[in-house]
């Protein structure tokens, strides 16, 4: 992985002096060791500050629709960044020719949270990565190793598109797959399962929660639009009070915008301050519009979102067996 | 206010009169509810207040009328928004909520004796009105007055019905203007910066007061200076987003200043201490 | 700690006992779990699960005596019979329990803004003047903390009635204010000894020792300014979300909204943040913090430069929530680094 470090650092600083594009997006260290900050590396010799480790956790497709205004853009894109990206391009909110997709072959990101010691904080912890798949930590605890596989983000354990699909240039060899790719839908079956009013009143204590910070729609790649329904002041769909109601509001209405477009990135539910799972909210509907329409976002550049559009032969909900 | 009465709990005023100034601009007359109230309501000109449509939300409005003419308030609203739509569709007998009056205020106090030059766009023009007539209703406090007052098109003029009271009233002139005349026109066709160059009013011993479009400001503050106005002889008043009116929500700051408390009338010579940030 | 007040002790078994007797005048509150990663301060009773320990909790106390939406008047009918209710400033008995010196000191720049300047907020005062505040001592900062950066320390006792350190088997609990005293005298309290007096001397020190003060904030504050190109970098990754300010103890901005139901309505407040692109914007469509630069450059420079002007202190006390929570590790003690370190 450190090559892949390198590659990146190389392909960027490439790009940039031979003019192809105005801006490459990529990771660059933190404040802290085990995060990793979003990049915008402009010159050539900033190249040097890209990184790749298990904390490259950020959806860097977010920034490519006001990015790609002045000028080409390089991304470095892992699969669930490339998913994104697809869809960006599918819903022309991207033109394909402005964006130069740099292919990471990703392994997982570490959740954080998992590598604080028996005090259960982080503060000066040190860390350091073999550079496969080994983190080495350090703090009031002694030193002890952990395996990134022990340590996964939840949604990087289920993923099933961890080498990305659609790229101008892959940096490195595809990478094996995720431990829990063969079952990526196996909680929210479980969660499905339970009777609605279990699930309603599950849902309820969640968003009760919500401080409507709107982190999650920030952080989401397919939130673009400029006037989100929640802000529109005519017609008012929701209060801003942020009542259990209103807040489902929120949530599920963004969800069945998401249904079909969602790629499962998971980072909503990494930045919800709150320990909302709304990840899986969003993997129900997915889950969904995969078994109705055998439609997975984020893959084909031509192809659309099954909820963006209309076909005689789609399935009839009416009839449809009760849930 | 009483200690244990909510800032936040407007008063309840009836519209009692709607005047139609143009096609996106209504002025509107309300009665407080309250007749103890009705009497003894008084502000400055130069402030504001939060109206309010129950059920829909509050905005911020610079008082229009004159506090020498007691009973009632107006304020004049430009169609853009939720709450100025709800607004516009009121009738004379709806009510409104009313928080205020907030701010600073012109000072007419150290205008007294003064050669006062009002200078108005659009319904900038609000703010001045409220001031100007209570100038011409307090006459022998204040000199000789000029009147600029400019518009698109004649149809964006304001206050209309009052333009003959002004013009004729003792030692003033009113200057009207428009971008582009129409059939009837037969006015000054032409920005209100270079009306102003052209007529040249005297700056010794004067004010100047102004409010408008950001660009006729821009414009008009060169010309001024031209004429020999200091920054503290020029005032204007400010428009920001505001919400609770008197410091608390954090909004309608400009670095340091909070406009709803040390604004929003101002000298040039404070808003050129301020960032460039409104 | 203040010498007029006593020092007394209180075993960890009485805890519970405690809150029990407490429950019998004031509504209790205290950090217990939302989820597993998630501490807030929630209604509490003697068999609450509390974490009083480990490092600071996810929330603050905040929504408690600021809450994030609060009624402050209903409506009913229209026309001349319209009838306002004014919500009646909620002045129940209150404790909340398990306060952080973080939070406890971010009490008072919340009182500079809605009992200080200008008008007189009701709503807040109610809650405030009914609240007392029971403080909890940390050991351990959590990774984000910097309260020694910002004046503040683990183990201060600004803002708090009562403040308590875990000493094992007991809590020493450090009387401050005559309120701290009615409610310590609710429990059956000893005296502390000279040696829990040396046990909490260490204590406190082992924690402040954890904490070593990352920038000089005298310095920082100087060099906040309107030019700085840092507003833009920062800009460029913040995602314009509200994490950092609704967390943050000591941010209090707020809109005013109307909420209407089938018989009338009622008006209400609701925080919101000058980090949103709405924050400032005017009906007409002008907004004179139109990009992410200008809102960072308002977020820092409120809280290090303009509070500091307007009432001598800085309107953040180094919880570090922000730091944490910030999606893209926007980390706000490398701004107030670098502003220090400049001309140096």
């Amino acid at each position: 992985m450190r090559a892949l470090e390198q590659a990146m650092r190389d392909k960027a600083r490439e790009l940039l002096a031979s003019g192809q594009v105005r801006l490459v997006l990529g990771y660059e260290a933190g404040s802290v060791p085990f995060r990793t900050a979003p990049a915008f590396i402009e010159a050539p010799a900033d190249a040097e500050r890209l990184v790749w480790n298990p904390f490259c956790t950020n959806n860097l497709a977010v920034y490519l629709p006001a990015a790609v205004g002045a000028g080409r853009v390089a991304v470095m894109a892992k699969g669930c960044d490339a998913r994104s990206i697809v869809t960006l391009i599918q819903e022309h909110q991207v033109p394909r020719e402005r964006v130069v997709i740099l292919g990471v072959p990703c392994t997982g990101m570490a959740e954080t949270a998992r590598l604080a010691g028996a005090d259960g904080s982080l503060h000066g912890i040190a860390v350091t990565w073999d550079g496969d798949g080994t983190l080495g930590l350090r703090d009031a605890d002694g030193e002890r190793s952990v395996a990134v596989r022990d340590v996964l983000q939840e949604r990087c354990r289920l993923c099933e598109h961890n080498t990305p699909a659609l790229t101008d240039e892959m940096l490195g060899e595809a990478a094996p797959p995720m431990p829990g790719a063969a079952e990526p839908f196996a909680a929210v079956k479980a969660l499905a399962s339970r009777p609605v009013e279990e699930r309603r009143a599950y849902w309820r204590a969640q968003v009760e929660r919500c401080i409507r910070c709107y982190a999650c729609r920030a952080a989401c790649p397919a939130c673009y639009c400029r006037t989100c329904f929640m802000d529109k002041a005519a017609p008012r769909w929701a209060s801003k009070a942020n009542t259990a109601d209103e807040s489902w509001m929120f949530h599920a209405g963004r969800a069945f915008h998401l249904a079909g477009r969602c790629v499962e990135c998971g980072e909503c539910e990494r930045v919800c301050p709150m320990g909302i799972p709304i990840s899986a909210l969003n993997r129900m509907l997915d889950r969904e519009v995969r078994e109705r329409f055998g439609y997975t976002a984020g893959l084909d550049p031509d192809g659309v979102a099954p909820l963006g559009t209309f076909r005689p032969e789609d399935p009839d909900p009416a009839g449809s067996e009760e849930r | 206010m009483t200690e244990d009465r909510s800032l936040y709990v407007p008063n309840v005023a009836v519209i009692d009169g709607i005047a139609q100034e143009t096609w996106d601009t209504k002025t509107f007359r309300a009665v407080f509810t309250d007749a103890g109230l009705r009497d003894t309501f008084t502000y400055h000109p130069g402030q504001f207040q939060e109206v309010s449509v129950f059920g829909v939300g509050e905005a911020t409005f610079c008082l229009a009328s004159t506090p020498t003419r007691a009973g009632y308030v107006e304020f004049s609203a430009k169609r853009v928004g939720a709450v100025t739509s709800a607004l516009h569709e009121l009738d004379e007998g709806d009510v409104v909520g009313i928080r205020g009056p907030y701010g600073n205020w012109f000072p007419h106090e150290e205008m007294k004796g003064k050669r006062l030059l009002f200078v108005g766009g659009g319904i900038g023009m609000a703010p001045l009105r409220s001031l100007l007539n209570f100038c011409l209703d307090r006459r022998s406090d204040y000199g000789h007055i000029d009147i600029f007052y400019g518009a698109r098109t004649p149809g964006d003029l304001c206050y209309t019905e009052e333009f003959e009271a002004w013009r004729n009233a003792p030692d003033v002139n009113l200057y009207l203007a428009v971008d582009k005349g129409d059939e009837q026109w037969k006015g000054y066709v032409g920005v209100i910066p270079r009306y102003v160059r052209e007529v040249a009013p005297k700056a010794e011993n004067a004010v100047a007061i102004t409010c408008g479009p950001p660009v006729m400001i821009k414009f008009t503050l060169p010309e001024l200076q031209q004429l020999g106005f200091t920054d503290e002889q020029i005032i204007t008043t400010l428009e920001m987003k505001m919400k609770c009116g008197v410091g608390k929500c954090g909004r309608c700051n400009i670095g340091h200043t909070y406009v709803c408390l040390d604004g929003p009338v101002f000298t040039y010579a404070q808003i050129r201490k301020l960032p460039a940030e409104f | 700690m203040s010498d007029q007040y006593p020092q007394l002790v209180l075993p960890e078994a009485a805890l519970r006992e405690w809150l029990g007797r407490l429950l019998a005048s004031y509504r209790l509150v205290g950090p217990v779990a939302d989820t597993e990663a998630v501490t807030s301060y929630r209604p509490i009773g003697p068999e609450s699960m509390l974490r009083l320990d480990g490092p600071r909790p996810t929330v603050s106390p905040k929504p408690h005596l600021l809450p994030q939406t609060e009624t402050l008047f209903a409506f009913q009918g229209s026309g001349p019979a319209l009838a306002l209710a004014p919500a009646t400033p909620d002045a129940t008995p209150t404790v909340v329990f398990g306060v952080r010196p973080c939070d406890a000191r971010a009490l008072r720049r919340l009182d500079d803004v809605f009992l200080g300047r200008n008008e007189l907020d009701i709503h807040y005062e109610g809650r405030r003047r009914a609240t007392v505040v029971v403080g909890v001592a940390c050991a351990m900062p959590s990774w984000g903390c910097f309260c020694t950066s910002v004046g503040g320390s683990p183990t201060g006792t600004e803002g708090l009635d009562l403040l308590l350190t875990d000493l094992g088997d007991r809590y020493h609990v450090a009387v401050l204010t005559p309120a701290g005293r009615e409610l310590a005298a609710t429990a059956g309290m000893v005296e502390a000894t000279v040696d829990d007096a040396e046990a909490v001397r260490v204590r406190h020190a082992e924690a402040a020792a954890r904490m070593p003060a990352l920038f000089d904030l005298e310095a920082a504050v100087r060099n906040v300014r309107w030019e700085a190109p840092l507003w833009a970098q920062v800009a460029k990754r913040c995602l314009a979300c509200g994490a950092c300010s609704y967390l943050c103890p000591t941010c209090h901005c707020f809109d005013i909204q109307d909420e209407t139901t089938f018989e009338g309505g009622v008006r209400f407040r609701c925080w919101d943040t000058c980090q949103f692109s709405e924050f400032t914007r005017m009906g007409a469509g002008h907004n004179p913090r139109p990009t992410q630069t200008e809102r960072a450059r308002q977020r820092v420079s409120h809280k290090f430069r303009y509070l500091v002007d307007e009432f001598g202190r800085a309107g953040c006390t180094g919880c570090g929530r922000c730091v944490e929570r910030c999606p893209v590790n926007v980390d706000i003690r490398a701004i107030l680094q670098a502003f220090a370190e400049e001309g140096r």
